[in-house]
């Protein structure tokens, strides 16, 4: 068998084996082109317009209602845990409409389609998860269907929902706005910061690495967990109360 | 312009003010390695150009949030990154990277150092067939520090990950090669 020091050398020389392919000429020329394009401008700047409206919706309505003592705690989380949380009159998102959670994988796969550790739990009861989905902005969602330690959410058939995104920077960050007489509770989950949101449907936005704002109406919406661990934002719907919340948590395990 | 060239940070800084003459300095400098980040995940020479395209005019329109203090290709390549992946995740299919044909490592240059390695075509498709079959995290780091030649310090900052996770998905990527090429890949002398 190869030992380590002589296969380090050989992936090394595989630079030079790739046929690797070369920058047309006209390259830099095309992107100027297209930077100067109206038509892209254009879209660029609707793109902003649309930024600052939903951000400018979220803070604002949260500062209206959140009483000084979640404002501050919702503060605290914003670094901790990668969501802002602010609070919205519009009206709750059709709950389980179309679940849309990106394309079906293999369990299996997993650890083959995305680059970090994705945990799952090893609660023999759930047992795996009864779909895996890849999101377009690489986050992994895991369903379990409903059954009886499991209630449905809403009009959908699924019990569990557990969400796994990669934090890819501070700019990262999930936002969160919820309607009146929701239940906000700010927490301690496996050391880091976590928030359990109890009550009406949420919607959840956040800007993907390029910043662009993404929006995510079509979840469970169901309770939630949200915290982040090991540079992963987790999110766990349930219909189950946060005690069964927690209990899930601790039995999530690396795949490999 | 008369004078000097100017360095990448006059340039970025004149791109930031909207000289758009100025990034097609930077892409010129920067397309050949954003062309080879494009192409190890499309696997596809003329989609990875679009990518490396449309991944420069979205860094163009990112600007104004790259910050002076931080390393630019880093940041240039990440963006080339994400725009390549956004690609290719509806897709199951992975084509193999394409190898130089006719490599004879025998008939290797004389200038080639002792310790230098030349790997066959045959060594070589086996090598990146099991480089592609590494779980994505593994895989990644892979690329990046050994096909991308770059720094566990820039692998981080594209991969969006701490130096140190770097390090150990690095030495433990190597072991699971190790152990998959077993006694398959023989030691030539």
């Amino acid at each position: 068998m190869i030992d380590s020091s002589r296969l380090e050398p050989r992936v090394s020389a595989l630079v030079d084996a790739i046929d690797w392919p070369t920058p047309s000429p006209e390259l830099s020329a095309r992107v100027i082109a297209a930077i100067e394009s109206p038509s892209t401008r254009r879209g660029s700047q609707q793109w902003r317009r649309t930024a600052i409206a939903i951000a400018t919706v979220v803070v604002v309505t949260g500062v209206m209602v959140f009483s000084p003592s979640t404002r501050e705690a919702v503060a605290d989380l914003f670094d901790a845990a990668g969501i802002r949380i602010g609070l919205t009159t519009d009206p709750a998102p059709t709950i389980g409409a179309v679940l849309d959670l990106g394309d079906p994988i293999q369990f299996d796969d997993v650890e083959q389609v995305v680059d970090f550790e994705v945990r799952a739990p090893t609660d023999e009861e759930l047992g795996p998860p009864d779909g895996v989905y890849l999101g377009d902005h690489g986050e992994v969602t895991m369903v379990w269907t409903q059954r009886q330690a499991l209630p449905a959410a809403g009009d959908t058939d699924v019990g569990l929902l557990l969400a796994q995104r990669q934090v890819d920077s501070p700019r990262h960050i999930g936002d969160k706005a919820i309607g009146q007489g929701t239940e906000v509770r700010v927490l301690e989950v496996e050391g880091h910061a976590a928030v359990w949101i109890e009550g009406t449907p949420h919607t959840l936005t956040f800007l993907d690495s390029d910043e662009n704002p993404v929006e995510e109406t079509t979840r469970l919406a169901a309770n939630v967990l949200l915290w982040e661990a090991n540079g992963v934002n987790h999110r766990l719907e349930t219909r189950g109360d946060l005690e069964s919340a927690l209990a899930i948590v601790e039995t999530l395990e690396a795949l490999s | 312009m008369e004078g000097r060239p100017l360095d990448e940070r006059e340039l970025i800084a004149s791109a930031q003010s909207g000289d758009t003459r100025a990034f097609e300095q930077l892409v010129r400098i920067h397309q050949e390695i954003a062309l080879r980040v494009a192409y190890l995940v499309v696997r596809n020479r003329s989609e990875a150009e679009d990518v490396t395209q449309d991944a420069f005019v979205k860094a163009y329109r990112s600007l104004g949030r790259f910050h002076d203090e931080s390393p630019f290709r880093p940041w240039l390549l990440r963006i080339v990154r994400n725009e390549a992946l956004n690609r290719v995740r509806s897709s199951t299919r992975r084509d193999r990277l394409a190898i130089q044909a006719g490599r004879d490592p025998v008939s290797g240059d004389a200038a080639l150092s002792p310790e230098a390695v030349v790997l066959t075509e045959e060594e070589s498709r086996q090598l990146l067939a099991l480089i592609d079959d590494l779980p994505e995290r593994y895989r990644a780091v892979v690329v990046h520090r050994y096909l991308l030649e770059m720094s566990e310090q820039e692998t981080s900052e594209i991969l969006g990950v701490p130096p140190g996770t770097v390090k150990s998905r690095t030495s433990r990527a190597l072991e699971r090669l190790r152990l998959r090429l077993g006694d398959e890949f023989e030691e030539r002398p």
